[in-house]
């Protein structure tokens, strides 16, 4: 299990290998890979923190979920939940006062992370 | 973008490139930050993305708005309503394409933040009431109504906070000053309907220590968790089946919330970080108030009477409103509860050794009345 070779000194040495309940906000009734694309692959946020790029924006608590959906009700109103192992990959707390739970997940090569997810009910 | 912009498009040149200066929220990279055009300090918002350009909105702002945003003293809505704002098209790398200066009136509601909502989930109000009828709007809110709220919330709470501290007293623990637990600071209006919204209150000496930060916040969950009982008994009549009859002071406590039969307000949502689940909304109508008032009927003509006392006040309690009342006439102590408004007669009543007529409920338990009449049998001249 191994990340992209192009992926320089990323995850960072602190990330541990993903373990427990992840959360994010979509659309559909059923989550699908373009809900899980990071902004690397999506081509976004040229200058931000390349490592970051590669990885994934997720949530540990299911209130700060549901507080993004209230903020952004464009990203969706569905809340995905996942509960992920070290197969998966990496995560890192890369929370803030902004974001208390934020959490970065970095996921291995030719991993389908949409498939770790289901619509949470709540 | 599924949403045209109808405003005045601007000249792109004034907008410069609308990099972050400080981040307020990030998500798949920022979504609100503030940066610095030509025109000043602007509030920048991430409404929309169609998959190669993002939508901002861009407010103009100054210290003192985004402080209020960052101490949870104004909503980030209402943050970004200025009498103007600016849209603005931005590709992925950067590059704006395109502008319109117009106000937040045109853009479609559903890519604002919901009204209402803080820039923070920790911001977030520990108690929300809001009454919903039809007619509530701003400038169209009765009198009666503000009251029914900021009673409704005041007393309830006290009625918990009271419970709890009880609960605290058997176990052998200091009793902290409940009013802290109800006489909570405002955090705002909104005249959605008409809501109130309530803060945790910050202290106004020394910040609490560590100990004391985490015994306020037990207390307030504590609080939440027996409020949630009440709400899932009032609200679920299998709950009802199962657990029986609820205890009296939380029957109490939904008394004070539930909306009344008549009149304009139809039901009462509350919600609150304080709850086992912080987003959960409690809808309580006139049929959660006919099952209360049924159940609180029966409770009080077992457990409570009405009752007129006289005697002397002592033991004065000015934090949490309470006094014990000696030297009666029925040859009892009598532990008394009362509302504000009769702080001044009965701490002159204390002050001066003025005997007092209560009358008031008396939980026939444990004697202890909750006084709801005051009269100096002799006043000071």
């Amino acid at each position: 299990m191994n990340f992209p070779a192009n992926w320089q000194n990323c995850p960072p040495d602190d990330a541990s290998p993903a373990a427990g309940i992840y959360f994010r906000v979509g659309r559909g009734t059923i989550p699908v890979e373009d809900d899980f694309r990071s902004q690397a692959e999506l081509g976004k946020a040229l200058d931000g923190d390349e490592c970051l790029r590669q990885g994934l924006s997720t949530l540990r608590e299911y209130a700060d979920a549901v507080h993004l959906r209230r903020v952004n009700p464009r990203l969706g109103s569905i809340i995905y939940k996942g509960e992920l192992n070290s197969s998966y990959g990496k995560s890192k707390l890369t929370s803030s006062r902004k974001s208390p739970s934020h959490t970065t997940l970095w996921a291995y090569i030719g991993i389908n992370k949409a498939s770790f997810f289901a619509v949470c009910k709540g | 973008m599924d949403w045209a912009v109808k405003s005045p498009p601007i000249d792109i040149a004034s907008i410069g490139d609308l990099k972050p200066l400080e981040i307020l929220y990030e998500f798949d990279g920022p979504r609100i930050f503030l940066s610095e055009v030509a025109a000043g300090e602007v509030l920048c918002f991430l409404a929309d993305d169609d998959g190669k350009h993002f939508r901002f909105i861009a407010s103009p702002t100054n210290k003192n708005i985004i402080d209020k945003l960052k101490n949870g003293l104004q909503t980030l809505r209402d943050t970004l309503n200025q009498p103007w704002v600016w849209f603005i098209d931005l590709t992925y790398d950067g590059i704006p394409q395109a502008a319109w200066k117009g106000t937040l009136a045109d853009a479609p509601e559903d890519v604002l933040p919901e009204k209402g909502l803080m820039l923070w989930p920790h911001l977030e109000p520990i108690f929300a009431l809001r009454a919903i009828g039809d007619g509530l709007s701003e400038g169209n809110v009765p009198i009666s109504v503000i009251r029914q709220v900021i009673e409704g919330a005041t007393t309830s709470l006290k009625k918990i906070a009271n419970s709890v501290f009880e609960e605290s007293k058997r176990q052998g623990r200091k009793a902290n000053t409940i009013r802290q637990f109800y006489d909570l600071p405002t955090l705002g209006f909104a005249y959605n309907s008409f809501e109130a919204a309530f803060r945790v209150p910050e202290t106004q000496q020394s910040p609490l220590s560590l100990t004391e930060s985490e015994e306020v916040v037990a207390v307030f969950s504590k609080i939440g968790e027996k409020l949630e009982t009440a709400f899932d008994w009032a609200l679920d009549e299998k709950t009802r089946q199962a657990s029986g009859p609820l205890p009296i002071e939380l029957l109490e406590a939904l008394e004070k919330l539930i909306p009344p039969k008549t009149g304009i307000v139809r039901s009462i949502e509350v919600r609150g970080k304080f709850f086992p689940n912080p987003v959960a909304r409690y809808c309580l109508t006139r049929e959660t108030s006919n099952t209360v008032r049924k159940a609180l009927v029966a409770a009080r003509a077992s457990q409570e009477r009405i009752v007129k006392v006289q005697g002397l006040v002592r033991e004065f309690d000015k934090d949490n409103f309470s006094f014990s009342l000696r030297n009666t006439d029925d040859g009892k102590e009598h532990s008394c509860l009362f509302p504000p408004e009769f702080f001044d007669d009965l701490i002159e009543a204390f002050n001066n050794d003025g005997r007092v007529t209560i009358s008031g409920r008396e939980n026939i338990k444990t004697g202890e009345i909750e006084v709801s009449l005051v009269s100096r049998d002799n006043p000071s001249a």
